[in-house]
């Protein structure tokens, strides 16, 4: 094997191109702290480390508002999500009925056809329910999962048949044996679907910038996109660091916490 | 829009109408009652795109207005850009959803028409305080089509030029004598190069409103962009050609301004910290530019070529269809309020806006302030030279393919005669549907 | 996968439910339905319905919808600005996709072993990808600002002259690029890490036997097994590289000149700035059908790049 001063210089160029990806973050999360009258201009590093920046950002717009409506459209998209993928995928798995390639197919269209490439006539749809500048607006195409179906398909099938026939003997109704046994049985899966899942909805922004136009429907990405705007303007670079920690911070910590799950999630999803 | 349910669904269409009836009905009259009981909710969207906290104090406003006028609860949204703004009030149009009130550039009035969404405020009581006299005529001419008026000037503007007084010391001149003409720029510009520690002579940015401070240069030249009505313009001729030129100039040839398109909402930072000695800007800017700068600014009519000449420019407020009777009324209050004199003196000394009414600066408040801070005064004057923003049909796109042809000369992928014949080509492909 | 399952699978899904007759039978399409209800409003509907929207006029000019056949395709081929962004979204997938996989391969190969410093680099090379793209626009809107952004801090340091990448039309869409491939590099890395775990330890310590040292081995055992693995980050990553919007939203507004007008902007700004559906319609079939034809790929050809490599 490599010998040690070669294994050295090795891991230290590594390490060096491990910084190279971090700096940005550390940029501006460094000039985070900095407060508004300290010019960036003067120094890269603070003169004084202030939190006041946080306070100003979190108060000069809505993102208290912002965090709840992403957190009602991620929640409130995965929790239907799961139900109706729940049980299209137990249907498309164990059972046989007149047209299921087809309706199969049909399915597994939505993973070819991103929905960005849709967004206007599902604008005019949502125009004609009456529906724009609504939550329930940017909610509504995401409950319906291929991904989550064909994920939780492929799971169901490598359940034993046996666990069912003879839950059915106990008398047990469909719905019990779809919701205690497949379900709990497809933990991974559906782990690994949920924080994609999750993940792609708290990024979202395209759709969310069309149907919304108030200010208290927006979800983060929105709100940050506009606020980055606002403060360019003024050149208030301390204020758009603070706002974009803001929104970067919870979910850093949640990959730092959930690396694993994370990595093996997106790894999951690429090869079934 | 719903073409593809016309076949066949006239039922269903009927339907929708009458549901849609019944539930103006259903939420119109609790509305009106309402007004009487608790506040009317108003909706308000408004853009940003000058230097300065400008959200903040817009929120001021609108928090004294709404202590003010207990019935009426104004709730405002910002909406980015003066081009998000109107994309997210095209939006709401479209999903019958509309704000109350929304500041749009002046500009968009034929295409809100054309949108078929705003009402008149010409069809509203004017009240004491809305006196169409007062207003400045240079902005107030811009709010009548067809006999009625569809808008109110609110944050009204023109481009001036900034000049850093102390760099224009260093350079032998005098401070109080800013270059008046194009050759005067030029020469002062590259002796404060030399002499000051401005990296830059002058910054004219281009990455947005280039087609609005272009204009300036046209109409100095002794042309307009503007042609005989909303579907002609007149980008392709021998004056806009001479001042695309010059611009180009500026930094390829005269070498006293940066080589690339300069960002618009950087450049007030360039001017206050030093790095150029003259900017072309809103005089929106101003007071943020004032309090950010070191040394002594000087402010100066945009320097002419064969005259003086400036496009007005900024945002006017207005009024939207779809709205319950009592949300339009209240919104009317609420536009009047914030066009009163009182309101317009105290927003333009907050943001460097001219003042909308010309009882404002006649005010014992705005005489002072201008005691301390004269550099007020030169947007005012430079009026009498104004000719109206370029504006038409889908005015969004024909500024926008004027400012990506400019924006293409000034870095070199054009030149500025092919520049201009191509936006000519680009503006008279959309509009020939319009004549 | 899809074919090739689908296939195998109809014989052992035979169950008591399917000897079932009559309100039984409704179960299946009872339990498809409300998922498949809301793929099929906002997925197969719509494609229709922009089809048809595509052949129709309807404008600022026009708001009355009028049949017109392929005018908005005609209109969309000759215009100039079409060229430019169908040119910089092919140019964008080009400089992104290239080295956001390469540089992916090589990431997963260094993380793809057990020490301290991996478990770092880990971590450095896969933290982009949770950021919102919103928020990483932001980042580096301010990493390459002029004067204030960190690349004129460095230059200033270096005395170089400084960079202003957003504001020239030559240099603002590969800085783009380079955003994206920072943010997207990890994403396809852990594919393809997944994939080297994938591979038999056995294959590889025989290899080393034969004397293969680490380039042979990459060269000759890792590659060609992980080849399936790569078609598919490849067409995984140019789908998302002809989907970017957000970066060019928050950094450029596809400025200077058009320079970072891409496919999606240009259909957002059709439709919601110019008011034009029908044109932004015609815009979007032509987008669904480059994105469709790479998903195809992605779901098909892969597919059976497995099938074949398993042996199955």
């Amino acid at each position: 094997m490599a010998h040690k001063p070669g294994r050295l210089v090795w891991n230290l160029v590594l390490v060096l191109l491990g910084l190279t990806w971090i700096i940005p973050l550390l940029w501006v999360a460094v000039t985070a702290f900095r407060s508004e009258s300290d010019s960036i201009a003067s120094s890269i590093i603070p003169h004084v480390w202030t939190l006041d920046t946080f306070r100003v950002a979190w108060d000069s717009a809505p993102f208290g508002r912002y965090y709840i409506n992403t957190m009602i459209i991620a929640f409130g998209i995965i929790a239907v999500q799961i139900v109706t993928s729940v049980l299209a995928a137990y249907a498309f798995a164990r059972m046989r009925f007149r047209g299921r390639e087809l309706l199969f197919y049909l399915y597994l269209l939505q993973m070819m056809i991103p929905i960005s490439a849709l967004v206007i006539p599902n604008y005019i749809t949502m125009k004609d329910l009456t529906l724009l500048d609504t939550l329930i607006a940017i909610m509504l195409p995401y409950f319906g999962s291929a991904m989550g179906t064909f994920f939780l398909r492929q799971s169901f099938r490598g359940i034993p048949i046996e666990y069912e026939e003879s839950a059915r003997i106990d008398g047990a109704s469909l719905w019990r044996i779809i919701f205690q046994i497949y379900l709990p049985n497809a933990k991974s899966a559906l782990l690994a679907f949920l924080l994609i899942s999750f993940s792609y909805h708290w990024d979202d922004f395209f759709w969310p910038l069309i149907v919304t136009s108030s200010d208290t429907k927006r979800p983060l990405t929105v709100g940050l996109a506009l606020f980055t705007q606002a403060s360019e303007s003024g050149a208030a670079w301390q204020l758009v660091s603070a706002a974009t920690m803001l929104v970067i911070v919870p979910v850093l910590v949640l990959f730092l916490l959930f690396q694993r799950q994370f990595i093996t999630g997106y790894a999951h999803s690429g090869l079934k | 829009m719903d073409r593809k349910r016309s076949g066949g669904t006239m039922s269903r269409r009927t339907i929708a109408k009458l549901a849609a009836g019944a539930a103006t009905a259903a939420l119109g009259m609790p509305a009106v009652i309402r007004a009487q009981g608790s506040a009317v909710k108003l909706s308000f969207f408004y853009p940003v795109s000058v230097a300065g906290p400008l959200a903040k104090i817009m929120q001021g406003m609108v928090d004294d207005f709404n202590k003010a006028n207990p019935d009426i609860q104004v709730n405002a949204s910002f909406t980015g850009s003066y081009q998000d703004t109107t994309t997210k009030v095209q939006t709401a149009v479209n999903g019958k959803n509309p704000p109350d009130v929304a500041v749009l550039l002046a500009t968009d009035l034929q295409t809100m028409l054309d949108l078929k969404a705003i009402v008149p405020v010409s069809d509203f009581t004017p009240g004491p305080e809305f006196d169409p006299k007062d207003f400045q005529p240079a902005f107030f001419q811009d709010t009548q089509i067809d006999g009625k008026t569809w808008n109110v000037p609110f944050q009204r503007s023109t481009p001036i030029l900034y000049y850093n007084k102390d760099a224009l010391k260093a350079a032998g001149g005098d401070p109080d004598k800013p270059p008046q003409t194009w050759e005067e720029l030029v020469a002062t510009s590259k002796k404060t190069m030399g002499a000051s520690s401005a990296k830059w002579g002058v910054e004219f940015p281009t990455s947005q409103f280039a087609y609005w401070q272009f204009q300036a240069l046209v109409i100095e030249s002794g042309s307009d962009l503007n042609g005989e009505d909303h579907a002609h313009f007149t980008f392709d001729t021998p004056e806009a050609t001479e001042a695309l030129t010059w611009l180009v100039g500026l930094s390829k040839t005269e070498k006293v301004m940066p080589d690339s398109v300069i960002d618009w909402s950087a450049a007030p930072t360039d001017f206050s910290g030093g790095t150029t000695a003259f900017l072309y800007h809103s005089t929106g800017s101003l007071r943020s530019i004032l309090s950010q700068a070191k040394f002594e600014v000087g402010t100066a009519f945009l320097p002419k070529n064969k005259q003086f000449g400036t496009p007005t420019g900024g945002g006017s407020m207005y009024l939207f269809k779809d709205r319950p009777q009592a949300n339009q009324e209240a919104a009317w209050t609420f536009i009047r309020w914030m066009t009163a004199p009182a309101q317009a003196t105290r927003w333009s000394l907050a943001t460097g806006y001219v003042p909308v009414r010309i009882s404002s600066t006649k005010s014992k408040e705005w005489l002072d302030s201008l005691k301390e801070t004269p550099q007020a005064n030169t947007a005012i004057e430079q009026l009498q030279y104004a000719k109206p923003e370029l504006t038409g049909h889908q005015s969004g796109q024909i500024q926008k393919i004027m400012d990506d042809n400019i924006q293409a000369a000034v870095s070199g992928q054009k030149q500025p005669a092919d520049a201009l014949k191509n936006a000519q080509q680009q503006a008279d492909a959309i509009l020939k549907q319009f004549r | 996968m899809v074919q090739s399952e689908t296939a195998r699978a109809a014989v052992p899904v035979a169950t008591a439910r399917t000897s079932r007759r009559g309100a039984g039978a409704l179960i299946p399409y009872l339990l498809i339905l409300p998922g498949f209800f809301f793929v099929a409003a906002f997925t197969i509907y719509p494609v229709g319905s922009v089809i048809v929207h595509s052949l129709m006029r309807q404008n600022l000019a026009h708001p009355v919808p009028v049949w017109t056949g392929l005018t908005n395709y005609k209109d969309t081929f000759s215009d100039p600005i079409f060229r430019q962004v169908l040119g910089n979204t092919l140019l964008y997938v080009v400089m992104v996709v290239p080295p956001a996989v390469i540089l992916g391969l090589i990431f997963a190969m260094i993380v793809n072993q057990k020490s301290k410093v991996a478990s770092f680099l880990r971590t450095a090379f896969f933290y982009p990808i949770v950021l919102p793209l919103v928020s990483v626009a932001s980042v580096w809107l301010f990493v390459m600002t002029p004067e204030y952004g960190l690349l004129s801090k460095a230059a200033q340091l270096l005395h170089l002259s400084e960079p202003a990448l957003l504001r020239s039309p030559s240099t603002a869409l590969p800085a783009l690029a380079i955003v994206g491939i920072w943010r997207q590099t990890g994403f396809y890395a852990i594919f393809l890490l997944a994939g080297l775990q994938g591979i038999d330890k056995e294959v590889e310590n025989a290899a080393r036997l034969d004397g293969a040292g680490p380039v042979r081995l990459t060269l000759n055992i890792r590659l060609p097994l992980l080849w399936p693995t790569l078609v598919f980050v490849i067409t995984l990553a140019m789908i998302n590289a002809l989907q970017t919007l957000d970066l060019v939203y928050v950094m450029t507004q596809g400025g200077p000149s058009n320079a970072t007008n891409v496919f999606l902007f240009h259909i957002y700004e059709t439709q919601f700035s110019f008011s034009n559906t029908g044109a932004a319609s015609a815009l979007s079939v032509i987008f669904l059908v480059m994105i469709g034809a790479v998903s195809a790929v992605n779901i098909f050809v892969v597919d059976r790049l497995r099938g074949e490599a398993s042996g199955a």
